[in-house]
């Protein structure tokens, strides 16, 4: 009797037929892609702290210098307008893209005639590149040829330059920022939009809940959790960003487009200051920790509902 | 209990999957061996060497990439042996990418290059010196140069040779726009400059911009400014100790010009901060800018534009001390070969000195407007025809204005270049305070070139 | 009553089209303007005011592209780093996502954690220790380096996916063929997988797209035409052409085509592969 219920036990519980050698195999399944992503990532992590504490010289790594490079980071005031440039593109980026996918998200999420190619075109932006989308908009908003800039040159009959002069140069690389992204929100909080079943919407309608209300305690509830996970995923792609930014602009007017990844991008591979580079680097990836627990603690929170 | 088959199995969808992977696997290997068979070595006997450019053989539409190919297909010709690959790298990015492939031994094995970054690029180690090549010249072979032997040798070893000669602080200007403004003669100091750029600014049309954009490499700019600092006595960095020397009285006077331009006389946008050689010249080319500076080989493309047929004449940089002098020639800005590995040597060098031969260099006056780096190329009786006239005139001024080409010999010419660019864009877009906006500048490069 | 609820309907519905209408110029606008200047002859592109419309229509852009300059060669590229990430990811992905998905063992939650954590790391971060490593391993300027750096940073998201998918297939379908003979893995491949295409399909697109957009990586790794993907090439041509408009629009016109009608024949597969995890809970 015991042996046949140890036996099916063993089967139920799944992976492990064959006793202790059985815990080995899902390691060995797991192991290549481990091991691809540490050698690819956590190992030049470790390399790059360590280049971080060295005077480097091109290619060839100098002496130890402890933490000067971060020091001289901090006293650069150009390193307090990279940070301001980067919270602020985060920031106002998401103000424009979250809006923007659920509204759009929230009109696409019943049927109608032609949804299907209006959400297709909606998500077009989403596949180009961050380097075509930057010549896309460089060209669109350089005066006086690009039609952006001609269109606005009309409207407020002066020369519009907004890539070109420090106080709208952000909100230009916003713009084509947003254009790229919004439709990963977009896609994201429609589908789960569409989860929602039908039956939550008839009870609240019977009860008297007017569309506002609707919304505010029956749809929003049900897609708060991926919306987050949505501003979460696009918060870090934003803070990180390098490429879109260093195309659109490369980092002018007067630095004022220049978020703190093209700072390291510049100091590493422009000036070739690799030493420096990395200590701005390992900054910018300490400001991601920092920001990813925070989420973290805040999902879990969320999902305790 | 019963056994499904191997066989009902299979009938279903389930060994598909991997097979397809490996299907897709193979045609991924496959593919690589196909290009791995393109890329072989080329057939025994004959060397490969590749050879980096920023222009395009192919374009049929400009005229130096159409004498690069015919000299080039000359060279192929005159070396059976040698199988000559270009590789086309735009020149904004070929100091940065040889750099990069240098370090990695990835290098090409000749390549083209700024001859302000031939410094850089021997300090840092990645491009090799041509000595045992040039040991065995006579002493007429190595004057041939219009230009000086030291000016592409640093501590006393040859790194580079001219590919052509610019005398850059040339000003192309719109007659039309001039002449519409009641001015028959083009500006011959600063203050002509101001004054005729006042007189034309209007409605869509500017006198006169200077962009400041780092993307490329602060291109005109860096042109002008060593003989605009030249004119003032002055110079961007001191030539024994390789300092800063751009933000003393001379820059000071060049920076407070640039500014006022912008918020006295009104002429130049503040969006130059952030524009780039290429846009400035397009505005030109569109005939919404009056004036603008650059190098000489800008003419053999422009003149014959059709927008700018019998509009566009080219004069010489105006003079910053307002004296009625001409400015010292500024002959750097030109390009150079360079040859970054050792694997190849010989070929490589045989495509570097094919490159300065007479016959290469008459190919690319001819069909490329460019000038000639070699003293016995002039002897062709085409730089006595009327065509000619104005190519020989500049080479007149070269050598009546000469000057020590200083700006080849800077240190970390990437380093002043960010530092320039950050300064120019504070003083033009911030209106910031000149003389502390240099100092602060110079402070930065002298601690990075330490 | 019913009059004014009509109205009403009829207004929204108006409405509806109007928004979308307004966000789809907005989405297509850039793309539309740079396949007319594609389109256009070259002394059209810099008139004032401009031009919305090519006319006459030429394709004489397209065809310099493709025959004077180095993108056929970088599409060749592009297409080969995209297929050999593919199978390097959705191989190491399978193993790893159906043994996440399927077992219990030590150390699974911090092993699984490192992983996903590759995701707080910025790509520039490592952009520089590993263009070192590529140098001193001689592996600079091939393939093989990129295909390893781009399966690296997808293998952690295609992980994840794939988790989810097998999670989704119920464990009795395994036990079924382990019962019938079949190994551990024999179940996985003959069983599991195969129904899993979606979630495969789905990972695919998603790698496929993301390596043939990737830039930064590949400018800093590559040094010859025989291994610059289309992004890079794409970027040096454009640095090259200087002004000549129609030209730069049609190497973008040529990069950005067969993504578009890539994602327009899979875009199911893509959302799929975009919204799976996320819609979890």
């Amino acid at each position: 009797m015991e042996r046949v219920e140890a036996s099916t036990k063993k089967r139920v519980v799944g992976g492990r037929r064959q006793g202790q050698a059985s815990s080995l195999f899902p390691w060995l399944l797991v192991l290549p892609a481990v091991l691809l992503v540490v050698l690819v990532t956590f190992f030049p992590i470790l390399q790059a702290i360590n280049l971080s504490f060295h005077q480097t010289n091109y290619l060839r790594q100098g002496r130890f210098v402890g933490l000067q490079h971060y020091l001289s980071f901090f006293a650069d005031p150009l390193s307090r307008q990279n940070l301001k440039n980067s919270f602020a593109f985060t920031f106002g980026s998401l103000a424009f893209s979250l809006p923007l996918a659920l509204g759009l998200a929230l009109l696409l999420n019943r049927p109608f005639p032609g949804r299907a190619m209006f959400r297709t075109i909606l998500i077009v932006p989403w596949v180009v590149s961050q380097l075509l989308t930057a010549l896309l908009w460089r060209w669109l908003d350089s005066p006086p040829f690009g039609p952006l800039a001609y269109i606005l040159g009309l409207l407020t009959s002066s020369r519009v330059d907004i890539l070109g002069t420090p106080d709208t140069a952000l909100g230009g690389v916003i713009l084509a920022n947003v254009w790229r992204t919004f439709p990963y929100a977009m896609i994201l909080t429609l589908a789960a939009l569409q989860t929602i079943p039908n039956e939550l919407y008839e009870a609240a309608r019977i009860d008297g809940a007017g569309r506002w209300n609707l919304f505010r305690y029956v749809t929003f509830p049900m897609i708060q959790n991926t919306f987050l996970i949505a501003t979460i995923i696009l918060s870090i792609h934003y803070f990180n960003m390098i490429e879109l930014p260093l195309i659109l602009t490369g980092g002018g007017p007067v630095n004022r487009t220049e978020l703190l990844g093209l700072r390291v991008y510049r100091e590493a591979f422009v000036l070739f200051k690799f030493g420096f580079g990395s200590a701005v680097a390992m900054i910018m990836f300490a400001v991601n920790i920092v920001v990813s627990l925070a989420y973290i603690r805040i999902l879990r929170a969320e999902s305790r509902y | 209990m019963k056994r499904p088959s191997r066989k009902s199995l299979r009938d279903g969808k389930p060994i598909t999957r991997r097979e397809t992977l490996k299907r897709i696997g193979g045609t991924a290997v496959g593919l690589m061996g196909i290009l791995r068979a393109r890329q072989a070595p080329a057939a025994a006997g004959r060397v490969t060497i590749r050879y980096w450019t920023w222009q395009n053989s192919a374009d049929t539409k400009n005229p130096r990439a159409q004498a690069q190919a015919q000299f080039l297909g000359a060279f192929r010709k005159a070396n059976p042996d040698i199988e000559l690959i270009e590789e086309v790298v735009p020149w904004q990015q070929i100091f940065h990418q040889l750099l990069q492939a240098a370090a990695a031994n990835k290098a090409p094995d000749v390549s083209k290059q700024l001859d302000r970054f031939v410094r850089p690029l021997a300090d840092a180690g990645a491009i090799l010196p041509l000595d045992e090549f040039t040991s065995s010249w006579s002493p007429e072979r190595r004057n041939d140069y219009v230009y000086a032997w030291d000016d592409t040798a640093f501590d006393g070893r040859k790194f580079a040779f001219r590919h052509a000669v610019r005398p850059v602080n040339i000003m192309y200007y719109r007659k039309d726009l001039y002449e519409a403004a009641g001015f028959k003669t083009p500006p011959k100091t600063a203050k002509e400059l101001t004054e005729m750029s006042k007189a034309v600014t209007k409605g869509n049309i500017i006198g006169y911009i200077e962009p400041f954009s780092k993307s490329d490499l602060l291109a005109k700019f860096i042109l002008i400014a060593p003989p605009m600092y030249w004119t003032l006595g002055s110079d961007l960095t001191a030539p024994k100790t390789s300092k800063a020397t751009f933000h003393l009285e001379a820059g000071q006077k060049i920076f407070q010009w640039y500014q006022d331009m912008v918020y006295v006389h009104k002429v130049c946008p503040v969006g130059q901060a952030s524009m780039d050689s290429d846009t400035v010249n397009n505005m030109f080319m569109s005939g919404t800018l009056a004036a603008t500076m650059d190098h000489t080989s800008k003419w053999a493309e422009w003149s014959r534009k059709e927008a700018l047929q019998g509009r566009v004449d080219t004069d010489w940089l105006p003079n910053f001390a307002n004296e009625p002098k001409p400015t010292p020639a500024n002959t750097a800005g030109g390009w150079t070969v360079v040859m970054p590995n050792g694997a190849k040597k010989e070929a490589a060098w045989k495509l570097i000195e094919f490159l300065q031969s007479n016959e290469s260099e008459l190919i690319d006056a001819k069909m490329g407007g460019e000038l000639p780096t070699r003293k016995s190329t002039l002897k062709d009786p085409f730089f006595q025809a009327p065509e000619a006239k104005r190519m020989t005139g500049w080479l007149t001024y070269m050598s009546a204005n000469p000057h020590p080409a200083t700006s080849l010999k800077i240190k970390k010419l990437e380093v002043l270049i960010d530092v320039l660019a950050d300064a120019a864009q504070q003083i033009i877009a911030n209106k910031s305070e000149v003389k502390s906006t240099l100092a602060v500048a110079a402070q930065k490069y002298d601690a990075q070139i330490s | 009553m019913t009059h004014r609820r009509d109205v009403h309907a009829w207004l929204r519905l108006i409405g509806l089209y109007v928004t979308l209408l307004s966000a789809s110029i907005f989405a297509l606008a850039p793309i539309y303007w740079v396949i007319n200047t594609s389109l256009k002859e070259e002394r059209q592109n810099i008139s004032f005011p401009p031009r919305w419309w090519p006319d006459p229509i030429t394709l004489e852009q397209y065809v310099n592209v493709l025959t004077g300059s180095s993108i056929p060669r970088n599409y060749l590229n592009s297409t080969l780093l995209a297929i050999g990430t593919v199978v390097l990811v959705l191989v190491l992905g399978i193993h790893a996502g159906y043994a996440a998905a399927r077992f219990e063992f030590r150390g699974k939650k911090p092993l699984l954690f490192i992983l996903l954590a590759t995701v707080m790391v910025p790509g520039i971060v490592t952009l520089i220790p590993v263009y070192i490593m590529a140098v001193q391993f001689g592996l600079h300027d091939t393939h093989l380096v990129l295909i390893l750096v781009f399966a690296a940073w997808q293998t952690p998201t295609v992980v994840w996916l794939l988790q989810a998918f097998f999670e989704n297939i119920p464990r009795e379908l395994d036990e079924a063929a382990l019962i019938d003979g079949c190994s551990r893995l024999g179940a996985f491949y003959r069983i599991v997988l195969p129904l899993s295409q979606p979630g495969l399909a789905a990972a695919a697109i998603l790698v496929t797209v993301w390596v043939w957009n990737e830039f930064i990586i590949a400018l800093n790794l590559t040094a010859s035409n025989a291994t610059r993907p289309l992004t890079v090439g794409l970027f040096f041509f454009v640095s090259e052409s200087g002004i000549q408009w129609g030209k730069m629009a049609a190497a973008a016109g040529a990069a950005l085509v067969p993504i578009i009608v890539f994602f327009a024949f899979l875009q199911r597969r893509f959302i799929q592969g975009l919204t799976a995890g996320a819609t979890k809970g």
